[in-house]
Order: C-alpha cells, then structure tokens, then sequence
C-alpha cells in the first residue's frame, strides 16, 4: 500500500476491505445463529430436563440413560440401521447400473437420462401414492401380475405385513434416490479418459478387467461420497417411511426418526425426544469421523 | 515381429448421413522389423490407419495380414500389437510400475517375472527412479518414456506410435527420437509411428509413408522419397523449406522441345517430352539447390524475408508474378528485403510436374547426353 498522503482510514482502524468483508459476513453469522446454533443448542439443553417446555425440572443425563436401557432404542437403531444401509446399498447398485448404461454408445440413452431426473424431481408425498398404488393388496398392479403368473396364491400386503413392509420402503426410496447415485456417478464416468480403456483393449484387457481396474478406481471417491452423505440422509429419513407406513406394521419400520416424532408428539416427551436426536446425531458423527478416517474419500484419482 | 500387409485398405466415417472417407484403399507392405512412418497433413487418415492396425477401429473394406494371419477381424485383445498414443494414456491410479505392467499382469504373468521386465524396461528408458511414483508427479518426458516401458515389455509383433512426441518441446523430442529408435533396435519389432512432422519421419525411419486425403501418395524410404518425389504433394510435403514449383510450359525448340517459364528456359534431351509440347506442367527445385547467381538456368527474385537458421540461411522470395520462391544459401551478401537477385539451379536438380501434380520427369534423368562448352 502507497503510504504518503494516504487517507485516514474510518471507524478507528478498520479499513474498507474488512467493512465490506464484516458486512457480508455479519448477516450470515446471525441467520446461521438464529437457525442452526439456537435451536441445537435449545434441543440440546432441553434433553437435560423433564418436561422442559412446563415445568422444567434439571435431570441430567438421566434421558440419555433412560433411552440407552430401553430394549426398544436398540430395535428402532438396528431398525435404522438396515433402512439406511439397505436404500444406500441398493440405490448405488442401481445408480452405478443405469450410469454405466447410460454412458455406453446405446440407443435411447438421452431419454434415459432425461428420464432418471423424474423421481428425484416428484414429491415424496406423490412417490408414495405411486408405490401404495403399485403394491397394493386389492388393486395394486405388481399383485395382479404374481398371482396370475402363479408366483403367489394370495395378494401381498406389501406394506402392512411384517415381512414385506421394510423391503417396500426401501425399494420406493431406492426408487426416488437411485438417481442421486446416478447422476454423481454417471458424470465421474463421463470424465474418464476414453484412451485408458483403448490402451487397456490394446494390452488385452477383458471387460471386466477394465471395469475393475479403470472404472471401479476412478469412481472410488464419488462411490464413497455417495454412500456417506446418502447414508447419513437416509438414516434421517422420516417422510418416505411416515407417508407410507407410520412406523408400522407394530413398528416393524420405526426407524429413530419416527421413534423421535412420536416422542415428541404422541408421547409429549420433549427432554427424551431432543435426547435421542443428540443420541443420533452423535452417532452420525462418530460414523462420519471413523468413515473420513479409514477411506479418505478426498484421495482423488488426479487425471 | 510381423511383416503388416494392408490390401485396399478402406474405412467411412458416416456421421449424421453424410459420408467422410478416411482411409481411401491404401495397400501396401510394411516389412517385418522395419521403422515405418506415415506421415500426412491433418485429417489425412493416418491415424484411422494405425487405429486398423490396433483393432480399435474396424475396415469398411480391406484386409489386414500381420504374416499370413489375418487379423482384420480380430479385436484389439486378439492381436499381439503395443501402442502409444498421442495423449500418452498412462492410467492416473497407478504408479509406474503398475502402468509398464500391467498388459503383463492381464496376461498372467507372476509378479517376480513381471518386475524382472519392468525394471528391464525402465532401465532402458532411464525411470528406474520414477518406478514408484504416479504419472501426475512425472514430466512429460518422463511420462512419455513410461508408455514406451509398457509397450516395450509386451513383446509385441507390431508397436504402434501415434504421434506420441507432437506435445513435447524440441529439445525434448530430439531425445526422445533417439529413444524410440534406441528400442527399435532392441525390441526388433515392427515399428509403425504416424506423425505429422516430416523432419521425424525423415530422421528416423526406414520407410515412410506418404497419405494425402486417405490415399497413398507415396511408399518409400526417406533418401528416394526427398529426391524422387512422385508428385509435387510429395515434393513440397517433404523437406524444409518446401520445395518451390512454378508454372511453366513445354514448347518446342530449335533442338527439341525445352521447358520455359518464369523467364528461364530449361532444355530437355533430345526425345523427352516430345508428346508433351504445348502442354502447362510445373517445374519444381528444392530450396537448398538453388544458389544465388549461379547455375544452368536462373530466374529473377525479389527478397522479401531473411531467416537465419545459424550456418545457413532461408531467404523467402517471390518472383516477378507473385510466386514465393524460397532459397537456402550461406551466402548472404547483397541479399537484403527489397532487392531482386538471381536464383540460378541446374538442370539435374529439376523436378516436372503434369497438370495433375504427378511427376513426369527428374532433372537427374534430363541432363543433357552432351555438356558442350
């Protein structure tokens, strides 16, 4: 900076730079406090206390313990657990599938694409009429079809039977998000050099061979990507399992979420209800750190 | 090792109905363990051709022989043959190591004899102390010397080169020239290498092969191909600077008939180009052969730039109707922009062109039986 007849610089050694740097960032500060910081925070002092809302009364830890000794916390968590692991797992097989697809030389490829952006467009609320339709006892189409080819003798309540309700939110989910994997996955695929897989025909490599040793390791990262934040998405995931079975048939599909939605609003239990979410969002965390540390997703191949 | 016949070799790219014919039925014989270079302008097939070769593209019509094995049909997988592109395509994920061997892993071949060759190879090249890096820490060089390693220790009947130095700087590619050829001998392969370069293709080859528009101009070694051009492409595509050709005519004279253009007057042998007389042809004289006042037949030129290339210098003229006229000379004086000299050439230096470019007659077949005083 030119020293000499320099100005004075205003509001007693703040220069223009750092103003206009504060006034951006002041605001955003405040809207991150007032929406994120707060309310966490509020959530988290609520699990501190019975009946936090009225009449407060400090507790301690004593939600955590109560949730962590109750046999039905573990069945919701494994609950959760195969949900989240469950839509992940096949959202990405089918992700992967249809980009793999998708990004070969084949006909009508463009109207594939065009059409996987479709379920992640429609509402949730609309997906689930869409699967309760399909997959309904009395009128739903996949019925009519296995007990007229003799797959079955009885129509299947896909959704209210305790076999058959978990399996049925996960195909609807995997139905709505295996075109998140799908498009990560397809413009990773897209970025691949198209020599390497001449070279690697040259050297005699079979197709196989080259999905696993060309493919497979330039979609390591987006692979991981998509299974950590999915994964943490899903674990969340409240409407798709709400608007389809409410946690039910007798709580076959009560992942944590819903387990905490009826804490809250059926039970009036706040202090539990925040506990559980800290409970969750501490597992999240830990799931997450442990992830970073054994994968390192961010070790990109350099192309 | 293979010699590689191709047998009206022809392929059509047809994008969005429109036909675009890249190779034009090109047939020829590259012999077994020989340095063969195709060489062309851009856009003049001679990578579709190599990509034939490799398998990667399949012949709208022709066969390919590696021997007598018929290979036009046979996947890339199926042949024997290495190549280099132009982009090098090392694989990002690999190191070193792993890209010179893998060909050898897919083939099956143990560890301890695959790092036996690797190290061979990178020996070779001068990267054993790249061997455990990945190829974004290596120069371009070094990345370039990399794929030479892999096609190197698949012992391939055919190695096939697609312009693999055309990113890399001069001083870069004058070494690396010396390395391919290095491993040619080594490898005793068949080599086929496609440039746009001539100075490679003339440097470094046995045989060169000339395309122009997906047609084979011409199939020589580089020594018959500088001195007898059989077209004016080939004339003026090989050599720096390009040969200078001008207009001019065949007309019957007081002994014969001579070749007069450009105010020079070039007499032919008794009988040659009798059937000839009235017809345009070109003349053509390359640039280091023609010296400034001197020689059997001269023109006047004006000069317009000077390029000193140290020892000798390019001097870019025009004649008196517009046509550049180049010359290589050391001697410099009197030869500033601006002024005209004369550019004299002999007959032996002379190259005719017909109408239609092919060539008619050498200067070395026009010399006159009798030098009279």
């Amino acid at each position: 900076m030119s020293t000499g007849t320099g100005r004075r610089p205003p509001l007693g050694g703040l220069d223009g730079r750092t103003l206009l740097v504060l006034a951006c960032f002041v605001p955003l500060f405040l809207f991150f406090a007032a929406v994120w910081v707060v309310p966490i925070v509020f959530a988290l002092w609520m699990s501190f206390f019975e009946n936090p809302t009225t009449a407060a009364e400090f507790v301690g830890l004593d939600n955590y313990v109560e949730l962590l000794t109750t046999p039905r916390f573990w069945e919701f968590l494994w609950t959760s657990v195969v949900y989240a692991v469950g839509s992940t797992v096949l959202s990405l097989l089918v992700g992967l599938g249809l980009a793999l697809a998708v990004n070969r030389r084949i006909r009508g490829r463009l109207g594939l694409r065009t059409m996987m952006i479709f379920p992640y467009l429609l509402p949730t609320l609309i997906v689930i009429f869409l699967w309760t339709f399909l997959l309904d006892q009395n009128v739903g189409v996949l019925n009519q079809f296995l007990v007229e080819y003799g797959v079955v003798d009885e129509p299947i309540a896909f959704f209210s039977s305790l076999q058959w309700a978990m399996p049925s939110v996960i195909v609807a989910s995997v139905w709505k998000y295996g075109s998140f994997a799908f498009f990560i996955i397809l413009a990773r695929l897209q970025a691949i050099d198209d020599d390497l897989y001449e070279r690697a025909r040259v050297e005699g490599a079979t197709t196989w061979q080259m999905f696993r040793d060309i493919t497979l390791p330039n979609l390591r990262s987006a692979i991981l990507i998509i299974l950590l934040v999915r994964g943490i998405w899903m674990f969340n995931k409240f409407d798709i399992i709400w608007l389809s079975t409410r946690g039910g048939p007798i709580e076959a599909t009560t992942t944590l979420p819903i387990y905490v939605y009826r804490l809250t609003f059926s039970s009036v239990a706040f202090g539990r209800a925040t506990a559980l979410a800290g409970i969750m969002f501490a597992l999240l965390a830990a799931t997450a750190v442990v992830y970073f540390y054994v994968f390192q997703p961010s070790k990109e191949v350099n192309v | 090792m293979a010699t590689i016949h191709l047998e009206e070799l022809r392929k059509v790219f047809s994008v969005g109905g429109t036909d675009h014919v890249a190779v034009d039925g090109i047939s020829l014989e590259i012999p077994d363990g020989s340095f063969t270079t195709i060489v062309g302008p851009s856009g003049c097939g001679k990578t579709t051709t190599l990509r034939m070769l490799a398998g990667l593209e399949t012949p709208t019509s022709g066969r390919i022989r590696f021997d007598d094995r018929d290979v036009t049909d046979l996947r890339p997988q199926e042949r024997n043959v290495a190549m280099v592109f132009q982009s090098i395509a090392l694989y990002p994920h690999m190191t070193v190591r792993e890209n010179i061997g893998y060909a050898l892993k897919i083939d099956g071949v143990p560890k301890a004899d695959r790092d036996e060759k690797i190290e061979e190879a990178a020996e070779t090249l001068q990267i054993t102390d790249q061997l455990e890096k990945m190829p974004s820490e290596l120069s371009g060089g070094q990345q370039q010397r990399v794929a030479l390693g892999s096609a190197f220790v698949q012992d391939p009947d055919a190695l096939l080169l697609d312009e693999p130095m055309s990113d890399l700087d001069a001083k870069l590619k004058a070494e690396l020239r010396v390395e391919v050829q290095r491993l040619h001998k080594e490898l005793d392969t068949t080599v086929v290498y496609v440039t746009h370069d001539q100075t490679e293709a003339m440097t470094m080859s046995d045989h060169v092969v000339l395309l122009n528009e997906g047609r084979l101009e011409q199939f020589a070694p580089p020594t018959e191909l500088f001195d007898r051009p059989t077209s004016a492409y080939a004339a003026r595509f090989i050599g720096t600077p390009a040969t200078n050709v001008f207009e001019a005519a065949v007309e019957s004279g007081e002994s014969g008939p001579v070749v007069k253009g450009q105010g020079t007057t070039v007499r032919l042998p008794t009988g040659a180009l009798a059937d000839r007389v009235g017809e345009t042809v070109s003349l053509g004289v390359r640039p280091q052969y023609v010296t400034l006042d001197g020689g059997d037949h001269g023109l006047d030129v004006t000069v317009e730039v000077v390029e000193p290339l140290g020892t000798e210098s390019v001097v870019h003229c025009r004649t008196a109707d517009g046509t550049p006229f180049d010359v290589v000379t050391s001697d410099l004086a009197g030869v500033d922009p601006g002024e005209t000299v004369r550019a004299g050439f002999d007959t032996e230096h002379v190259y005719l062109f017909d109408a239609g470019g092919e060539t008619v007659a050498f200067g070395t077949d026009l010399r006159e039986p009798e030098e009279s005083p």
